[in-house]
């Protein structure tokens, strides 16, 4: 194998699929990614931990030499980016990689070829098209919210629903709860047939996520019960499915609000940030007191305590509820209107934070409102 | 409260009014006195007295049972009435608490009027009179409710706390025994006065560490705060058998039921844990303390049940060894809510809250695990 190309493109594309890669593993092999080189389709690079599998394309490469090498991913990566040549070059033999830059050599040990688990391809049926900036926001929105114990099973996802033309995420952690729709077009998942319902893993989203950044229109999408694979111009990622239940999130979204108050965004998450800083490392918990187009925010501590006021616009009785400061600035970071719905039922009951869909698209209709729930912080 | 078990048995029995009523058992019972009213302990009747002796000292004295449901009912209903006057409430008994009213003035207007309308709510509601002591801190307060007991009110003020302790006797400190106090009388030290003039450095030639703790106390320097349920670090329940138990089974069951005892707890203060410890004393006097952490909170006895088990089946091997003492703790609490219990939680907590609400009804013991029960042969 040879080839030459523009360094700083290639470093990026290595970087993700390092990523997609066994951090650490018993076997060697799957610490690596496959490089592939042909004279007319240019180069592959492809990895897999046997949960979510990558595959990119890098079509501006002048290959000399044909053939397919398995390199440590990382150590490729990380020598990518540490050189600052504009142009490299890049050798095989012997299952010998080396990297030739101006001022040396970086020879990489490569691994059987043969050894090299299978890259699942992109399923030709059951495929949909959902705009490449939606499914960016479905997981930016929802990924937040899993659950990060690393024992949660199911609820370490993010559940996947397709069908009646549209894509649904929910993410929950058990106290948390964040949800959206978007729409998707054609083919049998979009169709008004009964769709699928999976949970997908936070690793493999994130890889559909960046390979959708690339793309300024739509990228085909295909979800069964086993796989979930998304396929860019110049990448496809498999992910496969998680085993377990998921709660059912229309029984937990509160239908009814009997209060709602509506508060700016960016002025409600720096009160909470300020605030928060005081709550005590028992409770972690903030007390938010609704009053007549008012709210205050106070918390305290062993250390001291803090209250801020802010405009908002409520009409209802005083209410005081406690949360958790850093569930509700998790999930304000995620809004992108100007002011959420703050909807709740009293001090034990789940509040629900309403993102109106905002945007250039002309039928934004409220299926595309973003959701979340939180549960309060009991307080005295 | 003053004399608290005493004084219920007073108010369900009316005709026992200035009668020496001694509450623990048949006067030629093996056991202590629990509780005697003031009309005993003019015979030097007290509690933790056998009750063999306290017959002695009060032949015509009135020897009841103890009935610890009827008191634990009264209990609730005090302490619901101090949940009333100040949310800053520390058990310290089932009949004492400490009440922070830092912040209640306004609602009351002051400290020593909040103690009044306590006093008189009780009285109003229950029939019993109970004694309060109003000062700045705790341990002043303490002393100042045992001042001048029955159905009194002592206040300490600001600035005189030092004038208030000095001339009372060593014996009122927290802490200091008849062994204690004599050796303080053997040093010139009969009055919390005395003691507050006292070199630390002296005293603690005399009595080790706690030397500068004691000083500080008896100069009314107490800088604890009132701790409340809410803010407590654990919540457990332990249980010492009548006699050293050998049958595994048996302590198991005995796990089963203070698991659950937790767990109603637990949910009573809107709380979660995640981390649950045994603590297991075999006979003579080995202690041994195991804890597991879980991977999500929970509130039900179910969970905190399979992790005592666990924990005891797996991590106490001293299998057969004759067990004295078993218990079960939980910490790591969080008051976070949850939007849903995973799996067959959720339907272990429907369950375990319907058993609340009967046992808040009926009593503790109206509603048990099948497993806790005692299997009978045959």
């Amino acid at each position: 194998m040879q080839f030459t190309c523009d360094r700083a493109r290639l470093a990026e594309i290595a970087g993700l699929v390092a990523q997609a890669a066994a951090g650490k593993s018993t076997k060697k092999v799957f610490e690596c990614m496959r490089l592939s080189a042909d004279a007319d389709k240019g180069l592959e690079l492809a990895s897999t931990d046997l949960e979510v599998a990558v595959c990119y394309r890098f079509p501006e490469v002048r290959v000399d030499e044909a053939g397919v090498e398995v390199i440590p991913a990382k150590l490729f990566s990380d020598t990518l980016h540490s050189i600052s040549d504009e142009t490299i070059s890049v050798v095989s033999s012997n299952r010998k990689l080396t990297v030739q830059t101006d001022g040396g050599f970086f020879e990489l040990e490569g691994e059987d070829p043969t050894e090299f688990p299978e890259i699942p391809g992109f399923p030709a049926e059951a495929t949909a098209q959902v705009g490449a900036q939606d499914l960016r926001t479905l997981v930016r929105k929802t990924i937040f919210a899993t659950a990060r114990e690393a024992t949660r099973f199911a609820l370490n996802g993010v559940r996947v629903t397709t069908g009646g033309g549209r894509m649904t995420f929910v993410a929950t952690d058990g106290r948390r709860l964040a949800v959206l729709g978007k729409t998707i077009e054609g083919g049998p998942a979009a169709a008004d047939g009964p769709g699928v319902s999976v949970i997908l893993g936070v690793k493999g989203l994130q890889q559909f996520e960046k390979a959708a950044a690339a793309v300024d229109g739509a990228v085909d999408l295909a979800v069964s019960e086993r796989f979930a694979a998304l396929k860019t111009p110049l990448a496809e990622v498999t992910i496969r499915v998680v085993d377990g239940t998921f709660p059912e999130h229309k029984e937990i979204v509160p239908e009814q609000c009997e209060r709602t108050a509506t508060i700016p965004v960016e002025r409600l998450r720096n009160c909470l940030n300020q605030v928060s800083k005081f709550a005590s490392v028992e409770t972690q918990s903030v007390v938010l007191h609704f009053k007549p187009d008012q709210l205050v925010i106070s918390a305290a501590g062993g250390d001291g305590r803090a209250e801020v006021n802010l405009g908002i616009e409520y009409s209802g009785p005083e209410e005081r509820i406690g949360f958790n400061p850093a569930y509700l600035i998790e999930g304000l970071k995620a809004m992108d209107a100007d002011a959420v719905e703050f909807g709740f039922n009293g001090p034990n009951s789940a509040a629900r934070l309403v993102d109106r869909a905002t945007g250039s698209d002309v039928d934004q209709s409220p299926a595309d409102d973003f959701t979340y729930v939180v549960m309060p912080v009991i307080i005295d | 409260m003053d004399a608290f078990y005493a004084s219920v048995e007073e108010l369900d029995d009316p005709s026992l009014k200035g009668k020496p009523v001694i509450v623990g058992g048949p006067k030629d019972a093996r056991g202590v006195v629990s509780a005697a009213s003031y009309e005993a302990r003019k015979y030097g009747v007290h509690s933790a007295l056998p009750l063999r002796i306290a017959a002695r000292r009060c032949p015509h004295g009135i020897f009841l049972p103890v009935r610890m449901n009827r008191y634990a009912e009264v209990s609730r209903t005090v302490f619901g009435i101090f949940e009333r006057f100040s949310p800053q409430v520390e058990p310290l008994s089932v009949d004492e608490a400490f009440l922070d009213m830092t912040g209640c003035e306004r609602l009351f207007g002051g400290a020593v009027q909040a103690a009044e309308a306590l006093r008189a709510t009780i009285l109003d509601e229950c029939g019993l009179t109970a004694s309060v002591g109003v000062a700045p801190n705790k341990f002043v307060a303490k002393v100042a409710s045992d001042l001048y007991k029955p159905d009194a009110l002592v206040v300490a003020f600001p600035g005189k706390v030092r004038e208030f302790l000095a001339p009372l006797p060593v014996e009122r400190m927290w802490g200091v025994g008849p062994r204690g106090a004599k050796s303080m009388h053997a040093a010139g030290i009969r009055t919390l006065g005395d003691l507050a003039g006292t070199s630390i450095p002296h005293l603690r030639r005399l009595f080790g560490v706690g030397a500068e703790r004691l000083v500080q106390l008896a100069r009314g320097m107490d800088a604890r705060p009132v701790v409340t349920e809410r803010s407590v670090k654990s919540i457990g329940h332990e249980m010492t058998f009548a006699e050293d138990v050998e049958d595994r089974e048996v302590v198991e069951r005995t796990l089963i039921g203070l698991c659950d005892k937790v767990a109603t707890r637990l949910r009573k203060h809107g709380l979660r844990t995640r981390i649950v410890t045994i603590k297991v004393r075999y006979a003579p006097f080995k202690t041994l303390t195991r804890r597991l952490t879980l991977s999500a909170s929970t509130c039900t006895g179910a969970d905190i049940k399979t992790a005592a088990l666990a924990l005891y089946r797996d991590k106490t091997p001293e299998r057969g060894r004759p067990v004295r003492l078993i218990g079960v703790s939980t910490s790591g609490f969080s008051a976070q809510s949850a939007l849903f219990e995973e799996g067959e939680a959720q339907r272990a907590l429907a369950l375990e809250r319907a058993a609340d609400a009967v046992r808040a009804r009926y009593g503790a013991a109206s509603l048990r695990r099948a497993s806790v029960l005692r299997s009978t042969p045959g």
